[in-house]
């Protein structure tokens, strides 16, 4: 055998590198990730991508003291790598603004005239960037769904290629109008982000145009497939009672008003653990979870864009806490991003992302096959359907009462909580069902409150497990798409009071939970809540309203309750 | 030379293999993230839209006995929504304006716009852009301005509202909005036609509300009348 001279052994040894080389680190830039420290300091394509754990999560801390759970996230990359980044697709973000010339926002914020700043009288416009010094928060929101990919800078949104307006219907410097919050709801927009609502703690008033707009949208925007409204389900799981400013108690996302038709798809959000984040609002008008994060000092919050500058936006150089990244360190030089955005007002522009992602994968798509999407897709966290949930600020219930029960499952077959909705978003799982969808709904169909029961006098007993229940028979027969309930109780605190509906075919769904937040509020006078636990069951049959008193002294009757559904027959 | 040639031009080769392989690898890679229940979901869900539903994930379907209770934690801000405001001492009116609702009339309190100076004292509550402060000045529903909004209370949720002297009229389907764009004594703020909606005030001040709601009212094209009442704020969540 013939030896090997040294020039030959060189070039193998080449040949055997590359041959390494190629396999071993060719995987990360494809899937858009820096092969880094997920602490480094601001390199790479998009230098805060390797920290953005809802978008890959590998236990990442982000500066908090503990890291979330590995595989904890969208589940987007197979979505990414199919070359879909929300292309085509249009946002309107109705927040208090958006820096529209931030580094990693300009490249995909329309430079038409379609957002709108309503502190001028002639309000469209090419831009509604922040104006007062608190403006902050539309610019985090923007960040989260369409910050620009491998630029250099920042970050990486869910749809970097999506396409991002603004109305600035939260500024400081805005009134808030009935006409501003009907007008935030309309353009020519697939998307709207809504990161807002009110504090859970009391009743809010619907105001009818505005709930008119959104069912335009969903009939006819987006040449007739309608728009989608995602909406923040609140931040109130831990809210101060009704009239206090010192004691704790547990709001409901279906106290406000806004939050109660079939024309919002309402998200909870998560924690890098995945479960539901210690402030997310629960409700059975939830239909989904996304990511929202925790603080940022115990637990990860969400890295996004900030108003540039290091005298303004979440992160500046005057900010306190513990965080250097929000004082201008670590990478963060210009206080152009943020680690501790954080509340369903990140889950939102999250979750809106995702859908952008889901449209442009098939765009013809209706806003009722989104919905039902997100729906099939979603996956339970923290599934079992037994035992149940006892009441988070420790407040006593009656013997045999039930606070909170476990998931779920309707007889259609679907899964659902009112911590979770129908479960965490799948992004992956959501594409890949659109992309074959064959699904067909059929004529949307509303009964506008076409049953009701009144007249009635049923007294609640006091303190009691046992409550008293009434049965409406409903024989219109459809594919239920939610189901909202209007109810009318005389009772001199509603807040000890729990609202659950049974279906015709025994799925149970508490609308309102005994002992929550309304403290000393008397009377239920024709106020909306909606359920999406009875999805795609059927609504034919006889329908169980019970309500249950939870606690002494106050007393009361029930006189009335109506139903109204939507869904295809 | 030529054998060198053909050397260089095997590892050049060679690299291409590497990167082709690394790329299947790579697909691989990605779907074997994926576990196991996923990926049947997937394709299932592919192949037929109505069968697999929301699969759990592995895990938590075998070992949850019971979910996880949630540690609530305090809001980085503190929001009271709404405040509710102090009326033991307000002597409320009940009219005829706010007929069907649980709206009086706070008297002896104005509406200040707060995008001016704050008032140094007297600040009874925040609501929606206004500051409401104790007055000695009348206001009068019956002679309204929108300079002076009035100031209502909703005696069963305790919160105060401004009344900015607008209303939101919906026409009947079919109606023209030239009924109200013709109409003496009324000018539209804004207009919304998809929902037949539109929100119009007085072209004339100081005006009656209760003639101008009623005068809307009787109008038989007309089928929802509402006065605007500013009573809450959109929070960011």
């Amino acid at each position: 055998m013939k030896s090997i001279n040294g020039s030959r052994r060189a070039l193998i040894a080449l040949f055997v590198m590359s041959l390494v080389t190629g396999i071993f680190f060719t995987n990360c830039a494809k899937n858009g990730f820096t092969a880094s420290n997920p602490e480094q300091n601001g390199e790479g394509e998009d230098p805060f991508l390797a920290i953005a754990w809802h978008i890959h999560n590998t236990s990442q801390k982000v500066f908090a003291l503990d890291s979330g759970v590995a595989g904890v996230d969208l589940n987007l990359l197979k979505t990414w790598q199919s070359g879909i980044f929300g292309d085509g697709i249009k946002i309107l973000i109705s927040d208090d603004g958006v820096e529209n010339t931030h580094e990693d926002l300009q490249v995909n914020h329309l430079k038409t005239a379609v957002s709108k700043d309503y502190s001028i009288p002639s309000y469209s416009i090419t831009s509604a960037a922040p104006i007062a010094s608190d403006d902050n928060h539309g610019t985090a929101v923007a960040g989260l769904i369409a910050a620009a990919a491998s630029n250099g800078v920042g970050t990486k949104g869910v749809a970097p290629k999506s396409s991002i307006a603004s109305a600035n219907f939260l500024s400081s410097t805005v009134t808030q109008t009935e006409a501003f919050l009907v007008d935030q709801a309309g353009g020519d927009f697939d998307i709207f982000n809504m990161s807002w609502g009110s504090t859970q703690n009391s009743l809010i008033a619907a105001v009818p145009s505005f709930h008119a707009k959104m069912r335009a949208g969903v009939l006819n925007l987006r040449s007739g497939k309608g728009a989608i409204y995602i909406k923040s389900a609140g931040n109130d799981y831990h809210v101060y009672c009704r009239g206090s400013k010192s004691t704790y108690c547990v709001g409901n996302s279906n106290f406000d008003s806004d939050n109660t038709t079939p024309y919002t798809i309402m998200t909870a959000a998560l924690n890098a653990s995945g479960y539901a984040a210690s402030y997310s609002s629960m409700g059975s008008n939830l239909w989904i979870s996304s990511f929202g994060g925790e603080f940022g000092d115990d637990s990860p919050a969400m890295v996004t864009t900030d108003r540039m500058g290091c005298s303004k936006g979440f992160s500046n150089s005057s900010v306190g806490g513990s965080l250097a990244f929000e004082r201008g360190g670590l990478g963060n030089a210009g206080c152009n991003y943020s680690v501790t955005f954080n509340g369903t007002s990140a889950a939102a522009p999250v979750l809106s992302g995702a859908i952008a992602l889901i449209l442009e994968a098939n765009p013809q798509l209706t806003w009722r096959d989104v919905k039902y999407i997100l729906a099939k897709t979603a996956v339970p966290i923290d599934y079992t359907t037994s035992g149940t949930l006892t009441h988070p600020e420790g407040e006593e219930i009656p013997a045999g009462a039930i606070w909170e029960r476990a998931w779920i499952e309707n007889s259609a077959g679907f899964k659902f909580h009112n911590w979770y909705g129908f479960g965490r978003i799948d992004v992956d799982a959501a594409v890949a069902l659109a992309k074959d969808y064959t699904f067909s709904f059929g004529n949307f169909v509303e009964t506008n409150w076409a049953d009701e029961r009144s007249g009635l006098s049923l007294a609640i007993p006091d303190n009691s497990a046992t409550g008293i229940s009434d049965v409406m028979a409903i024989g219109t027969d459809l594919k239920i798409e939610s189901v909202q309930l209007k109810v009318w109780i005389t009772h001199t605190n509603v807040a000890n009071l729990s609202l659950e509906l049974t279906s015709p075919s025994g799925t149970k769904s508490i609308l309102i939970n005994m002992n929550n937040s309304l403290s000393n509020l008397a009377n239920y006078q024709g106020e909306v809540f909606l359920s999406n636990a009875f999805y795609q069951e059927s609504s034919q049959g006889a329908w169980t309203l019970k309500v249950v008193d939870g606690k002494g002294t106050h007393t009361g009757t029930l006189t009335r309750w109506s139903l109204s559904f939507t869904g295809s027959n | 030379m030529a054998r060198r040639s053909a050397i260089i031009l095997f590892i050049i080769l060679g690299a291409f293999v590497a990167l082709y392989l690394g790329q299947s690898r790579d697909r691989n890679s990605v779907l074997k993230i994926v576990d196991s229940s996923t990926e049947a979901s997937l394709s299932q869900i592919s192949q037929d839209s109505s069968a697999k539903t929301q699969v759990t994930e592995g895990a938590s379907s075998a070992t949850v006995e019971t979910m996880k209770a949630r540690d609530p934690r305090s809001p980085k801000s503190v929001r009271e929504g709404s405040p509710l405001v102090d009326i033991k001492e307000a002597k409320l009116e009940a009219v005829s304006l706010f007929a069907d609702t649980n709206w009086k009339i706070w008297p002896g309190v104005q509406a200040i716009s707060s995008k001016g100076t704050a008032p140094s004292s007297g600040i009874l509550a925040k609501v929606n852009g206004y500051y409401l402060v104790k007055t000695e000045e009348v206001n009068d529903f019956r002679s309204f301005s929108s300079q002076r909004p009035l100031v209502v209370v909703d005696s069963r949720l305790e919160i105060a509202g401004v009344v900015t002297g607008v209303f939101s009229v919906v026409l009947k389907e079919g109606v023209s909005s030239d009924l109200l764009k013709n109409a003496s004594g009324l000018k539209i703020v804004n207009e919304f036609p998809d929902i037949r909606t539109y929100y119009v005030t007085s072209s004339y001040e100081p005006f009656d509300l209760q003639t101008f709601q009623e005068a809307l009212k009787a109008e038989a094209e007309i089928e929802q009348v509402r006065i605007e009442i500013l009573s809450r704020q959109y929070e960011k969540y």
